[in-house]
């Protein structure tokens, strides 16, 4: 509201505004994902295996060629 | 293309490696080739388009065709406008929800795994091929650990982008493409148990050589399912499909490399090497084998799940997916890991052929106890409450929990009690333990994921469609706003330069003070003329927990712009005026005099008007309306 002008006879001339658009707002939504790093790490660590398993087994083929 | 690029990296490593083998694994591997390059050829064979061209031109793709605006006089039967190109305007970015790092590493990654499943094949069909059946084994077996450990990295990158960037609500939906990915991977997985058992005991020979097969015919098989669009609305990943010829043609890549390695798998059967003898059920052997059957299994009824709309084709029926298509794998999975995870624990202390009793217990006993403790401390304090499918369900998530601990324990163990630490040798247990933390990972996070935005202050919340709106919270900017075991603030949001997308501030605060951080979920708005948003969400990683945020919904930007304008009212002290949702009383008119010259000047005046709101809501307040005639633009607060 704004006051625009008093008048002697101590009447005043008030403006009012309304606004729809006052309120801003978003609307969310949120989890929470416990012990995810469990998860994220198992994975690693599965590969980090296989993968030493695949050098294990790799050195074990070319040992036996050579023996051959 | 991708897929055929890493099968030209793993044919020059085999021609390299695989000696005696050579000539057959690279036929097999050409042929593949040979298959891929048709997909990308582009050209008519008697009217029928074989394959799409992916270095065509703009120009001669068709579908500038129909656009006037690029043709010589607005005509299109006329030839393109010479500087047609200056028409098109670059830098129509992706799909904003594929802008992601993830989206760089995922496929590369995963396509690897799906190409390196071609060599284990290969092997496997040499082998049947040429009758050396059990030669084959050996060379194998280090490029099946290599596919399985790509492939598994390759569809978890995927899962962990999806957790990331995606706004499915987790890493993992039981989509059919990710299903597609992962019934390989647990094939091949079966095979490589099966041939470890070959290589120490002879058994289990015909099993390694089917599991080889079928693992490349599921990565075609998923091709299939995931390119000709067969699977209509079932997925996120089912990419637009090609056409009839496309379907016809990835049919028949499929035909020609399952159909005869199967004819020649069951035509020689009879004369793949086998022992006659059963298995010792103290042996290491019968446990891997009957864990090898069980995630074999368990790989069949899953694509048996995800092939649902393909049935509907064939036979032409139109069974839906079933409700709660996630919790009918979760339901008999659960078991599955129960199965795997107390296997897994206990088959390693067990020797291949036959074990002495007293050696397994004693070897056993001390990680045993371990498991049974840490997974009574962790049930009892971790709270798993699952109880949204039933008791059943919950104790079977229970049971599993603990069954993947033990996994974790008894291999951790094993490392060192079996293999005294001698790193060459601990590729199995490690796996195994990480397998186990896999298990255990998803267990708990999907049982104990919390929906925090439990919609509890009552306003209505404006929602997307498809969203619940108890599951949604609405923010109101610089409003503190109460949402579990945090309060949250709406900062503000600012806008990028370029594209239509927001990023918005929210400030979490837990509770109890420990927690203080400022989360930034992004949203493009009615991005590239299709409505609504597109949520990128932002999260929180702790130790313990990840905090996982985004926009479901935003307030209309149309809205924000205010329009409106004064409305005037003459009024007297003790007059009202009405407004929307209240009124108010002009309380008094008060005019001040001996204003201080230094802020109003010679001939200044301040005219204060008290006045009182009364609220619909029932609050009362008062605003204090200056009118001033002043040097200064801005008055203090107080005057005297």
């Amino acid at each position: 509201m704004q006051v625009q002008k008093v008048n002697p006879d101590r009447s005043i001339e008030l403006g009012v505004k309304e606004s729809s658009a006052i309120l801003k707002y978003i609307t969310i939504k949120a989890y929470k994902f416990p012990f995810i790093l469990i998860l994220w790490f198992g994975v690693a660590i599965t590969a980090i295996g296989m993968f030493i398993s695949m050098f294990h087994r790799m050195s074990q083929n070319r040992r036996k060629t050579d023996q051959v | 293309m991708l897929w055929s690029i890493w099968h030209s990296v793993l044919g020059l490593i085999l021609i390299k490696t695989s000696k005696q083998h050579e000539a057959p694994v690279m036929a097999v591997l050409s042929l593949a080739q040979f298959a891929l390059a048709t997909m990308i050829l582009g050209v008519y064979f008697f009217g029928s388009k074989i394959g799409t061209n992916p270095f065509i031109l703009l120009r001669d793709s068709g579908v500038l065709d129909s656009a006037p605006a690029l043709h010589i006089n607005f005509d299109v039967t006329q030839p393109l406008k010479l500087d047609y190109l200056s028409s098109i305007t670059d830098g129509n970015d992706l799909n904003p929800l594929l802008q992601n790092y993830g989206m760089v590493m995922h496929p590369p990654v995963l396509f690897l795994g799906f190409a390196s499943t071609i060599v284990p094949f290969a092997y496997a069909v040499a082998g049947l091929w040429k009758r050396e059946f059990g030669q084959i084994n050996n060379p194998a077996l280090p490029w099946a650990l290599f596919s399985a450990a790509v492939l598994g990295v390759g569809i978890m990158m995927g899962g962990m982008w999806a957790y990331e960037s995606l706004t499915f609500g987790g890493y993992w939906a039981w989509d059919p493409v990710e299903n597609a990915s992962l019934v390989p991977w647990m094939i091949l997985i079966s095979g490589i148990h099966t041939a470890l058992i070959y290589k120490h005991t002879g058994q289990s020979l015909r099993s390694t050589h089917l599991f080889y097969i079928l693992s490349f015919g599921f990565v075609l098989y998923s091709t299939f399912l995931t390119r000709t669009g067969i699977l209509g609305e079932a997925s996120v990943h089912a990419f637009t499909g090609e056409g009839s010829n496309f379907f016809i043609h990835i049919l028949s890549f499929l035909a020609i490399f399952i159909i005869p390695p199967f004819i020649l798998y069951f035509s020689r059967y009879r004369d793949i090497p086998s022992i006659q003898k059963e298995e010792a059920t103290s042996s290491r052997e019968f446990w891997m084998f009957i864990g090898a059957l069980v995630f074999f299994l368990s790989a069949i009824v899953i694509i048996g799940q995800t092939s649902i709309p393909v049935y509907n084709k064939i036979f032409g029926l139109s069974t839906a997916p079933p409700e709660d298509a996630e919790f009918k794998y979760n339901s008999i999975q659960v078991y599955v890991a129960v199965i795997v995870a107390l296997l897994t624990a206990v088959a390693q202390y067990l020797k291949y052929k036959e074990t002495a009793k007293g050696f397994f217990w004693k070897k056993i006993v001390v990680p045993t106890i371990a498991s049974v403790i840490l997974a009574a401390i962790v049930l009892a304090v971790g709270d798993i409450n699952y109880t949204r499918k039933g008791p059943v369900f919950q104790y079977s998530i229970w049971v599993a929990a603990a069954c993947s601990i033990y996994a974790i324990i008894a291999n951790a163990s094993y490392i060192w009690i079996g293999l005294k630490g001698k790193l060459r040798f601990t590729g199995g247990s490690v796996a195994h333990v990480g397998f186990g933390m896999v298990l255990l990972g998803i267990l708990l996070s999907s049982a104990e994921k919390e929906i925090l935005t439990n919609n509890k202050n009552g306003i209505p919340v404006a929602v997307a469609p498809g969203e619940n709106p108890m599951e949604n919270l609405t923010l109101v900017q610089g409003v503190e706003m109460d949402m579990g075991k945090y309060l949250l603030t709406y900062l503000g949001d600012s806008a990028h330069p370029k594209k239509q997308q927001s990023f918005y501030k929210i400030h979490f605060k837990s509770k109890d003070g420990r927690e203080e951080f400022t989360l930034v979920p992004n949203s493009f708005v009615n991005y590239k003329g299709q409505e609504g948003l597109m949520s990128n969400p932002a999260a929180r990683h702790y130790l313990s927990h990840d905090v996982f945020t985004y926009i479901t919904s935003i307030s209309n930007p149309d809205a924000q712009s205010d329009t409106a304008s004064f409305k005037i009212h003459i009024i007297k002290p003790g007059d009202s005026v009405f407004y929307s949702s209240g009124f108010m009383v002009l309380q008094d008119v008060k005019s001040k005099d001996s204003l201080p010259e230094e802020i109003f000047g010679k001939d200044g005046s301040l005219h204060e008007t008290p006045i009182k709101v009364f609220s619909k809501t029932g609050s009362v307040f008062t605003v204090t309306s200056r009118l001033a005639k002043a040097k200064m633009k801005r008055l203090p607060s107080q005057i005297r």
